[in-house]
């Protein structure tokens, strides 16, 4: 039997419930992911801009492995909201409002802990900060990493080996 | 079991199969080198949980979901959305739908600040502990809330490598408890941020985690002497609900950026300035532990500021060592300008980009551009002024499809310097020979003996001797007969060569001579016999 019933996509208000529950939790991945919380914020943004466009079927479910995949792949391909503007118009165009958030004093510092992931790649430290931050598990980190739950976690046990190995090299 | 670091891993993170997880655990009882590994791997778990949160304030959160188009401007923030139902077997797996957050990380906390029931943080726990019997609001809570304070029941751990803190550190679950009971009657007002509580000073204590339920069931009065909001043993810090900071103009953020700058570079020998790892010296506080050396200062993101960037303990780590000649070489002024100037062009990398890209093509096109001018230089004739009424300079096709002095398209045309015309225009007569030679008067000599034909008409025919290039000397014959047979070898002193053009336009004869030399030539017709002669001098 064929189902040719419509797909029931969540509305915008349900959307901005997730995003706003987990907004904390996203940027705070993307500020340990990228580096830099000005940037973290943009990519966010953008993560969230593009699953507002694409949101998933089943946003209960699969709505905050949903945001995590965008913001990995807003990180990754530097996919900014608002967008930057590129060549000479970007001296005369008046950008937006700029977004702002407050950081924690120690996500700004930067510790041996933090400089050991930026040593990490960047798969691979997207594997670590998913599962050890953002507390996802197998499934969700795969959906977020775009890859099957088995690669997911080989992926985070090479991931876990590199990062200790880098902080013991930096930390002693 | 294969002793695997996959196994491993997905042993910590509680992602094991139930018979897979017995054997394993099983078999950690007698491998020492998995339970060391295990250790290490939860060593890492923790460090990478512990890493600091970031809050994005309300205002700013209706603002960038306005600017996403998720919200119209002036309408309330959404409320967060509930978690689904636990029914599905996937979903029973997310350890944020049922309170269980960190199942498999049972040291973590929730990162999120403190608010009211309105939070899934606060939602959750309300789940798990729906069977207990709710506390009396008109009752002050009694200590119940202690045990849902005690840390989480550690999971069977093999002996990690990390050290620890030299004495027995007594736990002070207690220190907070009785702090917290007499708010637990005020649930709708919006939950202050949690302090830490006081230090004591004379005794180091490990502060335990407390249970994500316990935090959103009882709320936590303030305590006033705050003296540490970085992690503890645990490595999660409380975040307290910070206040929207002004954003600083570009300026005055281009401004510390470059004091921050400036401030890293003098400061580059200070290394480890990890807020987890941190010897204190002071002598009330002897162990090892991990609170940071200085209250973090709140302030908008992505600004480090040297005086959080860095701690101010002064001892430095093992590894700093390592760097002190950097430290000796941060005196020196021109070392500090040239750390200055090469943050700056970091910095502005693409502007320098762009400015070495201009200075490359600027010094390519004063090298090459001059022999690559589009504009054809213009032929200067000589300055021979008894040639000055000479005709225009011929262009002469070499093709022959076209007469001379319209050179047609696709054709190249010839032009000649220097050009002499001489004779009357006679036509039908026929070169016999040419020859030359070196004059006794120095100079070189070129004859053309011209005979009349059948049809010769009388005077002279039209000759026109010019220069295609300082050696290269043409002489074009109208209405002549070319001479037959070889032409006369070369004579190395003056002349290199001589060849006929062909093919030459229709009615001409043209004779091209290769010299050793440039000349300057002069020429005549002398009579019976008609003769041709060029004198190069």
């Amino acid at each position: 039997m064929i189902n040719v019933a419509a797909p029931v996509l969540p509305n915008a208000s349900d959307l901005a419930g997730l995003v706003r529950e987990h907004l904390d939790d996203l940027l705070t991945y993307a500020t340990h992911l990228v580096g830099d919380a000005d940037e973290a914020l943009e990519f966010v943004a953008g993560g969230v801009h593009h699953a507002s466009k694409y949101p998933p079927s089943r946003l209960a479910v699969d709505g905050r492995a949903a945001l995590y995949r965008a913001v990995t792949r807003a990180c990754r391909q530097e996919q900014r909201f608002p967008p930057r503007p590129s060549g000479p118009t970007r001296f005369f165009r008046r950008t937006r409002r700029p977004l702002s958030a407050d950081v924690h004093g120690g996500a700004a510092r930067i510790n041996t802990v933090k400089r050991a992931l930026t040593l990490v790649g960047h798969e691979r430290r997207s594997a670590l900060l998913l599962r050890d931050l953002a507390g996802l598990n197998y499934r969700e980190m795969a959906q977020a990493l775009e890859c099957s739950p088995d690669a997911a976690a080989r992926l985070l046990a090479a991931a876990r080996r590199e990062f200790g190995t880098v902080y013991r090299e930096i930390a002693l | 079991v294969k002793c695997s670091l996959l196994s491993l891993s997905s042993y910590i993170d509680d992602e094991l199969e139930g018979g897979k997880r017995g054997e394993l655990e099983a078999h950690l009882v007698g491998c020492q080198r998995c339970s060391s590994g295990l250790g290490h791997l939860r060593e890492e778990v923790g460090r990478i949980s512990g890493l600091a949160p970031v809050h994005v304030p309300d205002d700013s959160a209706r603002g960038l979901m306005e600017q996403l188009g998720l919200m119209v401007p002036g309408e309330p923030l959404p409320p967060r959305m509930a978690p689904p139902s636990t029914a599905g077997a996937s979903d029973a797996s997310l350890p944020w739908l049922h309170g269980e957050a960190g199942k498999a990380l049972p040291w973590r906390a929730p990162r999120g600040p403190l608010t009211n029931g309105a939070s899934a943080h606060a939602t959750t726990p309300s789940i798990a502990l729906q069977g207990r019997p709710a506390p009396s609001p008109s009752i002050p809570a009694p200590a119940a809330p202690a045990p849902t304070l005690m840390p989480p029941t550690p999971t069977p751990m093999p002996p990690a490598p990390t050290p620890v803190a030299p004495a027995p550190l007594p736990v002070a679950p207690a220190a907070a408890a009785p702090v917290e009971t007499p708010l637990a009657a005020e649930p709708p007002a919006p939950m202050p941020p949690r302090p830490r509580p006081a230090a004591v000073n004379s005794t180091p204590v490990i502060q335990p985690r407390p249970e994500p339920a316990a935090r959103a069931e009882v709320p936590v009065a303030p305590v006033p002497p705050v003296v540490r909001q970085e992690p503890m043993l645990d490595g999660t810090p409380d975040v307290p609900e910070l206040v929207a900071t002004p954003r600083p103009s570009p300026v005055a953020r281009l401004k510390e950026r470059w004091a921050v700058q400036r401030a890293l570079a003098r400061t580059s020998s200070r290394v480890d300035d990890s807020p987890d790892v941190i010897i204190d010296d002071s002598p009330s506080w002897p162990g090892r532990s991990r609170e940071p050396a200085a209250e973090p200062a709140l302030r908008p993101i992505g600004r480090p500021t040297p005086a959080a960037g860095r701690h101010s303990t002064p001892l430095m780590a093992r590894h700093g060592r390592a760097v002190e000649p950097a430290k000796a070489a941060a005196g020196n002024p021109a070392i500090e300008r040239l750390r200055d100037a090469v943050g700056v062009a970091a910095r502005n990398r693409p502007l320098v980009i762009f400015a070495g890209s201009l200075l490359a093509l600027v010094i390519v096109v004063l090298t090459f551009g001059r022999s690559a001018s589009p504009i054809a230089p213009k032929a200067r004739p000589s300055s021979t002024t008894a040639q000055a009424s000479a005709p225009a300079v011929p262009v002469i096709p070499p093709d022959g499809s076209a007469p001379a002095g319209s050179a047609p398209a696709g054709t190249t045309a010839v032009q000649l310097n220097d050009v002499k015309s001489l004779g009357t225009g006679a036509t039908g007569m026929g070169i016999t020979a040419i020859r030359y030679g070196n004059h006794p008067g120095s100079f070189f000599r070129i004859v053309f003996d011209i005979a009349p034909g059948a049809s010769a008409q009388a005077g002279t025919p039209k000759a026109t001797v010019g220069f295609k290039d300082p050696t290269t000397l043409w002489v074009i014959l109208d209405g002549v007969t070319p001479a037959t047979g070889s032409l006369k070898p070369a004579d190395a002193s003056t002349v290199v060569s001589t060849t006929q053009v062909d093919p030459a336009p229709a009615g001409k004869t043209i004779y091209e001579f290769k010299l050793t030399h440039p000349v300057t030539a002069s020429s005549e017709y002398l009579p019976s016999p008609l003769r041709l002669v060029l004198d190069l001098h």
